[in-house]
């Protein structure tokens, strides 16, 4: 992986939760800084461990420099600057209105609006755009040579890479702009419901949904104008040409386990039929395979100690991992024959301990990359 | 009172903790308590299909095995059949469901999906066979990761707010009586004994019972590795590793003494978070531990002994 992040100017991973990807963003970001480049994490809610080790505090959503002493433990100086940042949907979202809205009171009032603050909270899609957004405005200053993201954890990896279009989608001209925007510009409250009424299938939806429904999502609509919408679409395609361009990759993360498996193959597809550069897949907290306990062996440690019941327990938990290690490596093996030979599989084993600090963060480097500094 | 006893399971936990595993061996479970289960899957996932070796649940229920049903639930068709049967013409509901506004409302309408999901959930809860007796006596719902489990659970607040008025809100209380009704809903909670699983599940807990008015009833911890090593255990196989590192002839012996005393270390950290769990129980909370399984392709086989722990609760 050493040639990928040498040249790479981002770095994306991406996977379900739960499988180590804020982990592996962080040991990313440490190589980069290592091998002298100015990078920054861009991390969602990190374990609190691991927020500490990199010097982040959770309250603030700033860039923040990680300072070059926390690199001692390794006993290393990085040659580059390490950087990380906390990302809070609302936060950015907020500020892209305040950058596409033409006047300082039109910000206000899309602020205000309740459409908009479901819209920037809770809507499918919402995290992963605005972290694609960030990384965009990031990436725009040209203030890192590299920036690691930690994609947010959703089930489908489809909705982070559709997230741009789909929001795009969503401020598009569709049927409901078109045929209400004349209405909404031109009127008050009171007249917007006169148009509900005339007409039969806004009439039935109104019925359905009730009018505080349309009438927040109109309200929206009458706020957000024209150049508002157009900077957010052009924005969006903006963000899919950096998405695609080579100095970008993409990591599938994954744990050995046949469902984050499957998302990461999943990903893997999408990546591949969206032109996108992909990295590899990195596989976590791989159980190592154990050679087979042999009944000379067996023999040999009942022998050895005096306890029947403690050489059992013995033989029996090497049986256990022996059982959990080849049924990780028949998955990676899957895997392998699936997918084409070039794609990298790296794998990371299972430590005993939680990767939680600098030192062992470092320690996963002797597995996606040969050190050399 | 067992958990099987309830009429409604709602499986919440972080993502990669096993709830889809887990709502899969109290399916098992609760029908070999001769009882007829529906397991619903939520969203466009096919998890619970890959547990049971066959592709993507259908729409409808379907039988995986003898009185073992799967459903997966997609909220934009169970709003259109809402819509087909709430607009009396045809030809409107047709347009509506066409037309983009519909796409936009499901969008953007806070709680919309959620609680048409929520309702086609009731509504198997209250399906009765022709001799009136309830078609599925337990439905086991593999709830979205926790983040989405909430906001599927919070509906009924935020909809009410938004919508105020009509057949959508009436259709809401009467579901936001069925979910806090602690008899009949059991809001089961999953979690693993790791830092970042715990601290989630614990802030879950306190959301669950503050915000939802559904305290957490079951915590289910998964992937307990065994105790299966004593104190003296342990100091014997230090013992032992300090004689291997001298004797060349039992060099080959290492492995097996170096995995017991690495299963020692890990299962004492687990311990640390076990402890955290029961320390923060609730009264009403009652806790499971279940076993680490030795087999990451996680098949039906391979979670009898969760099956076998959760039939003696």
């Amino acid at each position: 992986m050493k040639n990928k992040i040498q040249t790479a100017k981002i770095v994306a991973c991406c996977g379900s939760g739960g499988v180590g990807k804020t982990t592996l963003s962080a040991t990313i970001g440490l190589y980069g800084a290592l091998i002298g480049k100015k990078t920054i994490v861009l991390t969602i809610d990190p374990a609190k461990r691991l927020a500490d080790a990199l010097g982040l505090k959770s309250i603030n959503f700033e860039e923040q420099r990680v300072p070059d002493s926390c690199f001692d433990v390794i006993g290393l100086k990085p040659k580059g600057e390490l950087y990380a940042m906390m990302l809070d949907t609302r936060h950015v979202f907020d500020r892209v209105v305040t950058a596409y809205s033409t006047s300082a009171e039109m910000a206000e009032n899309i602020l205000k609006n309740r459409y908009y603050q479901y819209l920037s909270t809770s809507l499918a899609g919402t995290h992963e755009y605005m972290a694609m957004e960030k990384l965009y405005e990031l990436n725009e200053t040209e203030k890192y040579d590299l920036i690691v993201l930690d994609t947010p954890p959703s089930r489908r990896a489809l909705d982070f890479l559709d997230a741009p279009e789909r929001l795009n989608d969503l401020f598009g001209r569709h049927f409901f702009w078109n045929l209400l925007k004349p209405y909404f510009k031109a009127g008050k409250l009171g007249y917007r419901m006169i148009y509900f009424v005339a007409s039969p299938v806004l009439r039935s939806i109104s019925k359905i949904f009730g009018i505080q429904a349309l009438n927040d999502l109109a309200d929206f609509f009458y706020l957000a104008d024209d150049s508002f919408i157009d900077g957010f679409r052009n924005r969006s395609q903006a963000i899919k040409s950096v998405l695609s361009s080579p100095q970008t990759v993409f990591m599938a993360i994954t744990s050995p386990m046949r469902a984050p498996m499957l998302e990461a193959l999943y990903f893997y597809d999408k990546i591949k039929e969206n032109n996108m550069p992909f990295g590899g897949f990195i596989i976590n907290r791989v159980h190592q395979s154990l050679d087979k306990l042999s009944d000379a062996d067996r023999d040999a440690i009942h022998a050895w100690i005096s306890s029947d019941l403690l050489a059992k327990k013995i033989t029996q938990n090497y049986q256990r991992f022996e059982r959990l290690g080849a049924s990780c490596h028949q998955l990676i093996d899957n895997l392998m024959t699936i997918t084409d030979p070039a794609i990298h599989i790296y794998q990371i084993p299972f430590f005993e301990s939680d990767v939680h600090d600098f030192a062992h963060l470092y320690q996963l480097h002797d597995y996606l990359f040969d050190i050399d500094f | 009172m067992s958990i099987f006893n309830h009429r409604l399971l709602f499986v919440v936990g972080k993502g990669g903790v096993g709830k889809t595993t887990i709502s899969a061996a109290l399916g098992i479970a609760a029908k070999r308590l001769n009882k007829t289960v529906l397991l619903i899957e939520v969203g466009d996932a096919d998890a619970i299909g890959q547990i049971f070796d066959r592709g993507t649940l259908p729409e409808k229920p379907i039988q995986i095995q003898p009185d073992l049903w799967g459903v997966r639930i997609n909220a934009k068709s169970v709003l259109q059949e809402y819509i087909k049967l709430h607009v009396n013409i045809p030809f409107i509901a047709a347009r509506i469901v066409k037309s983009k506004i519909f796409e936009y409302i499901i969008a953007a309408t806070p709680g919309l999906k959620e609680v048409m999901t929520l309702g086609q959930i009731w509504r198997w809860e209250q399906d009765k066979t022709f001799d009136n007796v309830p078609h599925f006596d337990l439905i086991i719902v593999d709830a979205p990761a926790t983040g989405h489990g909430v906001s599927l659970l919070m509906l009924p607040q935020t909809l009410i707010n938004m919508l105020v008025v009509g057949p959508i809100v009436e259709q809401t209380r009467v579901v936001h009586n069925l979910l806090i009704d602690p008899v009949k809903t059991c809001l089961t909670l999953v979690t693993i004994p790791e830092e970042l699983p715990v601290n989630e599940a614990l802030e879950f807990k306190t959301i669950a019972t503050e915000k939802l008015q559904m305290p957490v009833q079951t915590t289910l911890i998964n992937s307990v590795y065994p105790k299966d090593f004593s104190e003296s255990d342990e100091e014997k196989i230090h013992t032992k590793i300090k004689e291997i590192a001298e004797k060349k002839h039992l060099k080959k012996l290492k492995p097996m003494f170096e995995l017991a005393k690495s299963t020692i270390f890990r299962r004492k950290l687990q311990q640390r978070y076990v402890d955290q769990m029961y320390a923060k129980q609730d009264k009403h909370e009652t806790i499971i531990e279940l076993p680490f399984v030795f087999s990451h392709r996680l098949s039906i086989r391979d979670i009898e002994p969760l099956i076998q722990i959760l039939l003696t609760r």
